[in-house]
């Protein structure tokens, strides 16, 4: 039996392992975002019932109605119960299916994700290689400005700026994405480019954009990788407001508005999701600053 | 009661000349409409909707406050007030092509007074005494009957849309100007033109506009920001900050329509079961105390200062604005600190130094709850603030976000003041019984009282009764107006100030004509339109 | 840079805390004859929409913000490394289970808990108060991200040679935590709160432009940042700027000096 074979069971079982632990920590996570709504204060209260025209019969119906998942521990089991069966619940604040909800929303958010995501990390790449390349003081001071200011501005005050100059969703979740990016991309290329294998290429006379991409930005792929995994997680951390002062019609405006209403069918899916996608980027960022299996 | 006033009878004395066919006209909701369905109606947005889209038997003429006939030509009122026999218009039909007749409106009424619905609109038509029925007398004409008297029957229908009877969908089938044709959830909604709309221009069909596209806009900067930009093209209920922005501007045409019906109010908490230690509940329940926080309140300052001159101090349950039921005699508690000590003193407060203390020596802390993210509402509890420190009350102020707020005022009883809004749908007296009745869960300061926990509450209680049955429109004003005489004279609510109605439109817009009552600018939609055709 | 930097975040604190001397005006005194004022002599920011004056606000802002944000910061830090610590101690199974933690921290919706917190204060809370109270709980919840480095850190070390021959030398687990881990990763830990201080200070201001940040009429820079919502009041009134420009200033000086830091470590 050569090596690679008898590494093989090990690696399933590994992942087999992996993959329980996985499942545990989301189906933890759920249960206590429920329960964190559940002893929120607020739960089980409707706007409605300030409505004067209403009767004390239809008040009494609306308390009752939102009151659905006091007992946690029960709804939580029954609602995994129908998750197996593919039923997400229907959201007590829009009555509808959480289902169709999401699956309406979904691409929106995607879409503003994916492309703040390619921005930010198409731009802050673009920027490093180029102050690599010039080694000019005056750019990297600019930059350096830059992305101060940027990490200067609220996120919430951000999101309005880039509506106001016209921008998607997308361009706030890049501003907010980008100086992260470029600080932790530009002090790794600073710090290899003084290493000595780069200043044996440069003596040795290699073009700059071979020294570039061979000798720099090849050798920092892993941790780059790592934290393109961490910005997944931030990019979904950030459409949440960004949705929410836009008025963007994707899944971060309807967190907002279910969280404002208490509303825990949407609310116990969402978690679930962002939980899933945390763990799922954070486990994709471990294995990538490991860059071997044994990591994990 | 047939007040019929033709609507096109005032745009021609208006001096307006017929309209120009076409156009998409663009506006925003300020939130996802839960439900379309005309029977469920709860929100701002819902009720903006249902008024585009719903065909009701008769109108408040949201300019004259008057009754108008629409699906129904006129009406009578039988059985000294029990009854109310409607005369619906023929050769009418829906926009899906179906005829419209009596037996749709006994269907309404039906969906509408089912218990499991819990209709807002439907609830208006219960009383203690049972609920309203709806027999058909022949295909156009329909009698309502109500267990006891009421007075303003008819004007209730002016939130009734009416369904279809042959239709499952409530929102494929309607006798509004518009109907639904596309919904974009959490972006917007589309309607298009009724092509079977009953009301006629010149012959032709109503309305001018072929489309409204509803976007669902939240924050009010952006919707600012994309009325500037040409995306809107119309604004109502502008925040006073914004609309002072936007009036300087000649891209928009700007009214201040002056007061609505909306007051911002101040209550105490006087549940007995309130967790609150027993010398505050004294304080609450002591009408000296709550007049001496009223005149200590300078409301003109409210209006100069959070709402930029666009408000009206407030008085009582009714602003001026409401032509036949407001009490004229009645005038704002005026800003007056020696009253507000001499009031303070008869119950036994005194000044220590800069703190005010009860007869048993406890310092006057007292804390108001609102809700987070309305600024003038924040701003109004800092002048507030401010105010009752001249008279060494120290005030503390929470903003709770709006459920944590509901679950303190409606089950918890956990606060001290209240600071909110009271958004008034309808002129009449009726549409504020929960609010007045001692046995209800919307009385304000003491919920749910199983007997009325004081006389004047009592009296509350009997006049709101007797004036919900009073047929003789004379006396029902006399009776209201001691109800609002008491609510001044006991100040268990504060009325601080009725904001105005702000709104902006697109100067290409003819035949607006803004009024206090929602929908503010566009309760005359199917009359609007395009100088030019867009 | 990282002295001027220093200097420069010592003086805004030393500012911030004798702001009753520094301030020309109360921060809750209302002028109310001069709501929205433009600046001037009297008034050298103008005042907000009650009509009090911007610069004791900033002033007396900046003493909560500048004071309480490094406070939470270092309790966030303080809980990571204890959390670091105890993985290097506790085995794969203690640290994969704090990473989990750190995970689920990084993904519930925590927001409930500040609602809650506000929600559960008592009616005299003073605003204060409030203030202390949110700190405290961002500090409680914000261990997270830091603890994801610093396990890492704790790990690489927990694997060195002289970790190894500590082990070898009869050293117990918490010693060797104690004396050999931690010593190491205690500049990280360093570099971990110089980042997480105006992370803390941009999260009030998100937390005020939501509503959620210090109750009126005690000022934070977060509060002054809420007017900074209307973008076409900027133009008009430049000097609402202050406050973000005063952020940028305190956040430009910490990230200079986690530079400087890092470049040290």
């Amino acid at each position: 039996m050569t090596p690679r074979a008898s590494r093989f069971p090990h690696l399933l079982a590994v992942i087999c392992r992996r993959l329980i632990w996985f499942m545990v920590v989301l189906l933890v996570g759920g249960l206590v975002g429920a329960v964190l709504v559940r002893v929120a204060p607020g739960f089980g209260t409707d706007e409605r019932m300030l409505d004067a025209r209403l009767s004390n019969a239809s008040i009494q119906a609306i308390a009752r109605e939102r009151s659905g998942g006091a007992d946690i521990g029960w709804y939580y089991v029954d609602y995994l119960g129908r998750l197996l069966r593919g039923d997400l619940g229907t959201s007590v604040s829009l009555g509808r299916p959480v289902r169709e909800l999401l699956g309406e929303r979904m691409g929106t958010s995607v879409r503003s994700a994916g492309l703040g995501l390619a921005l930010a990390w198409t731009l802050a790449l673009a920027v490093i290689g180029l102050l690599e390349l010039c080694r000019n003081p005056a750019g990297e001071t600019l930059a350096s400005v830059i992305v101060e200011v940027l990490l200067c501005i609220p996120v919430a005050l951000l999101a309005v700026g880039c509506f106001y100059l016209g921008g998607a969703p997308a361009l706030a979740v890049a501003a907010i994405l980008f100086p992260r990016i470029f600080r932790y991309g530009r002090a790794l290329a600073r710090q290899t480019g003084a290493a000595p294998h780069v200043l044996a290429a440069h003596a040795s006379g290699e073009s700059p954009w071979r020294i570039l991409g061979f000798h720099v930005m090849l050798p920092i792929f892993p941790e780059l990788a790592a934290l393109a995994g961490v910005t997944v997680n931030m990019a979904v951390g950030a459409i949440i407001p960004v949705e929410a002062l836009c008025d963007s019609p994707g899944v971060g405006a309807l967190v907002w508005q279910a969280a404002l209403a208490r509303d825990l069918p949407v609310l116990v899916n969402v978690t679930l999701l962002v939980t899933a996608v945390t763990l799922a980027s954070n486990f994709a960022a471990d294995v990538a600053r490991n860059a071997r299996w044994d990591a994990i | 009661m047939k007040c019929a006033r033709p609507i096109l009878a005032l745009f021609l004395a208006a001096g307006v000349a017929w309209g120009q066919w076409g156009g998409e006209l663009r506006l925003s909701l300020r939130s996802e409409p839960r439900s379309l369905d005309p029977v469920l109606v709860d929100s701002d947005s819902e009720e903006t909707f249902r008024y585009f889209t719903g065909g009701v038997l008769v109108r408040v003429n949201r300019v004259t406050q008057q009754l108008e006939p629409e699906l129904a030509t006129s009406w009578n009122i039988e059985d000294a007030g029990r009854k109310i026999v409607f005369h619906l218009r023929k050769d009418v039909c829906f926009s899906d092509g179906t005829r419209f007749s009596a037996e749709d409106v006994a269907y309404t009424m039906q969906v509408l007074l089912d218990p499991a619905v819990h209709s807002p609109t439907g609830d208006a038509f219960r009383s203690g005494s049972g609920v309203a029925k709806a027999a058909v007398r022949d295909p156009y004409t329909i009698e309502i009957s109500f267990p006891r008297p009421v007075a303003g029957a008819a004007r209730l229908f002016d939130q009734v849309a009416i369904l279809s009877r042959h239709s499952s969908d409530r929102t494929a089938a309607v006798l509004g100007p518009f109907h639904l044709v596309e919904r974009k959830p959490g972006s917007y909604l589309r309607l298009a033109r009724n092509p079977n709309y009953w009301k006629t221009d010149h012959g032709r069909r109503l309305p001018y506009l072929d489309a409204v596209r509803l976007d669902i806009q939240q924050n009010r900067e952006i919707e600012l920001l994309k009325f500037e930009r040409g995306d809107l093209d119309v604004i109502s209920g502008v925040e006073p900050e914004l609309f002072d922005r936007v009036s300087g501007s000649r891209k928009a045409w700007t009214q201040d329509a002056g007061p609505t019906l909306e007051s911002e109010l101040l209550w105490f908490n006087q549940t007995p079961a309130a967790p609150l230690p027993d010398y505050e509940k004294r304080w609450f329940a002591s009408r000296n105390f709550r007049l001496a926080i009223s005149h200590a309140i300078r409301r003109d300052d409210l209006c100069r200062v959070v709402y930029r001159g666009h408000a009206q101090p407030g008085v009582g349950p009714f602003s001026a604005a409401n032509r036949v039921w407001f009490n004229q005699a009645l005038k704002q508690h005026a800003f007056d600190l020696e009253t507000s000590m001499r009031m303070l003193a008869a119950d036994g407060f005194k000044k220590e130094g800069p703190t005010l203390k009860d007869a048993g020596g406890h310092a006057v802390e007292i804390s108001v709850i609102t809700n987070s993210g309305n600024r003038s509402r924040e701003r109004a509890a800092s002048m507030i603030q401010q105010d009752l420190a001249a008279l060494g009350i120290r005030l503390q102020i929470i903003t709770l976000d709006f459920p944590a707020l509901i679950q303190r005022i409606t089950q918890s009883f956990q606060y001290e003041l209240c600071l909110l809004g009271l958004i008034n749908v309808d002129l009449d007296p009726d549409g504020q019984m929960n609010l007045w009745l001692s046995s209800s869960a919307n009385h304000a300061w003491n919920p749910n009282q199983k007997t009325p926990a004081t006389d004047w509450e009592a009296e509350l209680d009997r006049l709101m009764q007797a004036q919900a049955a009073a047929i003789d429109a004379t006396h029902r004003k006399l009776l209201f107006d001691r109800v609002q005489e008491i609510v001044w004279r006991e100040a268990p609510i504060l009325y601080l100030v009725n904001p105005n109605a702000l709104v902006a439109a697109s100067p290409t817009l003819r035949n607006l004509a803004p009024s206090v009552l929602r929908p503010q600018l566009l309760w005359n939609i199917d009359r609007i339109y395009f100088e030019r055709g867009r | 840079m990282r002295t001027a930097a220093t200097i420069f975040l010592i003086s805004v604190f030393a500012t911030a805390l004798f702001a009753d001397y520094t301030a020309p005006y109360p921060f809750a005194a209302q002028f109310r004859e001069l709501p929205n004022a433009a600046a001037s002599g009297s008034h050298l920011l103008g005042t907000d929409a009650l009509g009090r004056d911007r610069l004791s606000r900033l002033l007396y802002g900046a003493r909560l913000s500048m004071l309480l944000a490094p406070a939470a910061a270092l309790g966030s830090v303080l809980l990571a490394l204890g959390f670091a610590l105890l993985a290097a101690m506790g085995g794969p199974w203690c640290e994969r289970l704090i990473l989990a933690a750190a995970d689920l921290f990084l993904s519930l919706p925590l927001f409930f808990l500040l609602l809650a917190a506000r929600a559960l204060l008592p009616l005299h809370t003073t605003a204060e108060t409030a203030a202390i109270v949110m700190f405290g709980l961002l500090a409680g919840l914000g261990w997270a991200g830091p603890a994801r480095v610093m396990v890492g850190a704790a790990k690489q070390f927990s694997r060195s040679d002289f970790v190894l021959f500590a082990k070898t030398c009869g050293h117990g687990r918490i010693r060797i935590a104690l004396v050999h881990i931690m010593p190491n990763i205690l500049p990280v830990a360093k570099a971990q709160f110089l980042i997480a201080t105006p992370s803390y200070l941009l999260a009030e201001a998100s937390l005020g432009l939501l509503g959620l940040g210090i109750p009126e009429p005690v000022p934070s820079w977060g509060s002054l940042l809420r007017e900074l919502e209307s973008v076409s009041a900027i133009t008009a009134n430049p000097w609402i700027l202050t406050p973000a420009l005063c952020l940028f200033l305190v956040v430009a000086g910490f990230h200079m000096a986690v530079s400087a830091d890092k470049t040290a470590v």
